[in-house]
């Protein structure tokens, strides 16, 4: 869990701190000097850390960039998402009945079809960038909110303190908010973490089958994609990308695992 | 059981139904079919001769409906840009994925099975650290940058496997890798979990105490109580790879159903892209409905409430 969340503030620093962290513009092209190996490479230079990609364009600038993307998606469609299955399955697990039932037939529907091939097409109409991604991942990834919340607001619904509250009179807006929401929050938390790590995978495999954010933008999923050609001989093209994808989500994953691990000890196992 | 059935039955209908009308409604409602199939530079006549051909002009529901009624007779409508039947294309390539789908779950089960079961019998032994280390990067892997590395790997360094095409069972080896590493983690979570719960229960201690030999125990009266909930996963696990193999199958230009979605998509070819979406809702659904029957012929208790 520190590391997760050293990696992850780290991340986030960078995201924030990118236009003093890059060394060099990275949509500035410079034809003269493609595919310059990184600097462990004997042919590398100090100049380009990372090395260039196959317009000249700075790696590690586009790497440091790349984080601002897989970020701004993964925390943009884990809030919409978070809000649509929050709503949804608080709804439901409160109320239940016809409420939860609708709820419920929604979560399945969701389920059955294809989030990449659904995705992949509703990009390929409306056409690639940035909102549109954000949106559809959005729209897209709120069933396991749902699912969990609708359980976790079905047990707190029966404690003694709703029922309480009910007794001295609360409005059902008051219930909701000051007593079952903070009971649900921790799972919250942890359900949030798993979708920005989703999304994040997500963003980069549709902008990998070029679906997702457009060119010249520097998201990593792009960048493995346009070093793929090259990849037989340049490997580290795809493979500085992919490294840094994975610390990512890996880190998110680790970090959303901790915060599991304190608020709920016996789901350890 | 009968009345469990028929309201699954019933339930499973519904949401094909929906999603029918979402993959329908979806594709339409977003931009004019017309425009896109005549292409940007075509003339306002062309275009209106377009919407007439193909029906464009009428309302959206009276198309759905239409649809809808072909559909359940099988036939899905033709492609713009194959120009074939989208049934004959989807039947044609749908062996392929199936083929990759099954090896794929197959793999992950194999792997993630015994790895659970192994784990569940010393908690946090050596093996139950290292199934959960690869199961918490299994997770983190982009499926995509996986299968790349693997070719470099496997492919041009140590020239072992093909890395493109469908022709042999070798072509098969690392899709079925890429596509299944990533259901493994789950189940042999599961696995862990229902392992570690039944272990613990009275009829366990009841079986060892009269001197059962300890791999009869495992299998027969552990195992196979604990793996209910997994067959549940391993199918919704498998609808989810259906949909999954459109990476794959890209990277590794296998002839198949995701492979063809991809090529759909790419062409705005929207009769073949609804067809597909619509057809691997409905393996989904068919899937679940069975591993729900399943659970509740295993397990009485699911179909009383």
């Amino acid at each position: 869990m520190i590391i997760g969340s050293v990696i992850v503030i780290t991340v986030i620093a960078i995201a924030l701190l990118a236009p003093l962290m890059a060394p060099h513009d990275p949509y500035h092209q410079d034809l003269m000097r493609r595919l310059v190996p990184p600097v462990w490479d004997s042919r590398g230079s100090w100049e380009h850390i990372l090395g260039t990609d196959h317009l000249g364009r700075d790696y590690l600038s586009r790497l440091i960039y790349g984080a601002r993307i897989s970020l701004l998606i993964g925390i943009g469609a884990a809030v919409i998402s978070g809000i649509i299955g929050t709503f949804m399955g608080v709804m439901a697990g409160y109320f239940g009945g016809r409420v939860d039932m609708v709820v419920t037939f929604l979560i399945t529907v969701r389920l059955s079809m294809p989030v990449v091939l659904v995705a992949l097409a509703v990009v390929a109409i409306v056409g690639g960038s940035l909102q549109v991604v954000v949106t559809v991942l959005g729209l897209l990834l709120w069933d396991r909110f749902a699912v969990v919340m609708r359980s976790s607001t079905l047990q707190i619904r029966s404690m003694d303190y709703v029922a309480a509250a009910r007794a001295v009179g609360c409005s059902t807006s008051r219930v909701l908010i000051a007593e079952v929401m903070p009971n649900v929050v921790n799972n919250l938390i942890v359900i949030t973490t798993i979708e920005i790590a989703h999304a994040i995978i997500l963003e980069a495999a549709l902008s990998f089958l070029g679906l997702g954010v457009q060119p010249p933008l520097p998201s990593w999923g792009l960048m493995v994609s346009e070093g793929k050609d090259m990849m037989l001989f340049e490997p580290w093209l795809i493979t500085i990308p992919g490294v840094a994808l994975f610390m990512l989500v890996l880190a998110i994953n680790l970090m959303g695992d901790g915060v599991r691990d304190i608020t709920a000890p016996e789901n350890r196992n | 059981m009968l009345f469990y059935t028929l309201k699954r039955f019933g339930l499973a209908s519904l949401v094909a139904l929906t999603v029918s009308f979402i993959s329908f409604g979806l594709l339409y409602l977003s931009s004019d079919p017309a425009i896109a199939m005549a292409g940007e530079t075509a003339s306002d006549a062309d275009i209106e001769a377009i919407r007439k051909l193909y029906g464009f002009d009428r309302p959206i529901l009276v198309q759905y409906f239409d649809w809808l009624q072909r559909a359940i007779g099988g036939d899905l409508g033709k492609s713009y840009y194959f120009r074939t039947n989208v049934s004959a294309l989807i039947g044609e390539r749908l062996p392929t994925t199936m083929m990759l789908g099954v090896s794929a779950i197959t793999f992950a089960i194999l792997f993630s099975v015994p790895l659970g079961v192994a784990a569940a019998i010393r908690p946090n032994s050596i093996i139950d650290r290292v199934a959960l280390f690869l199961s918490v990067m299994g997770q983190a892997l982009p499926s995509f940058w996986f299968a790349l590395m693997l070719i470099v790997l496997l492919s041009v360094n140590m020239r072992l496997l093909p890395t493109s095409g469908s022709d042999t069972w070798l072509h098969f080896v690392m899709p079925t890798v890429v596509l299944g590493y990533y259901a493994a983690p789950a189940i042999m979570r599961l696995t862990r979990t229902g392992m570690l719960e039944v272990l613990s229960t009275d009829y366990i201690r009841t079986a060892r105490a009269k001197g059962l030999r300890p791999v009869v125990v495992l299998f027969k009266h552990a195992l196979r109580n604990a793996i209910i909930p997994v067959v549940s996963l391993a199918a919704v696990q498998f609808g989810f790879m259906l949909g999954g193999s459109i990476v794959v199958e890209t990277i590794f230009a296998l002839h198949g159903a995701g492979f063809l979605a991809w090529e759909s998509i790419t062409r705005n070819d929207l009769p073949t892209v609804q067809g597909l979406i619509l057809v691997f809702s409905l393996f989904y659904i068919v899937l679940t409905f069975f591993a729900d029957l399943l659970n509740a012929w295993l397990d009485p208790r699911i179909r009383i409430s």
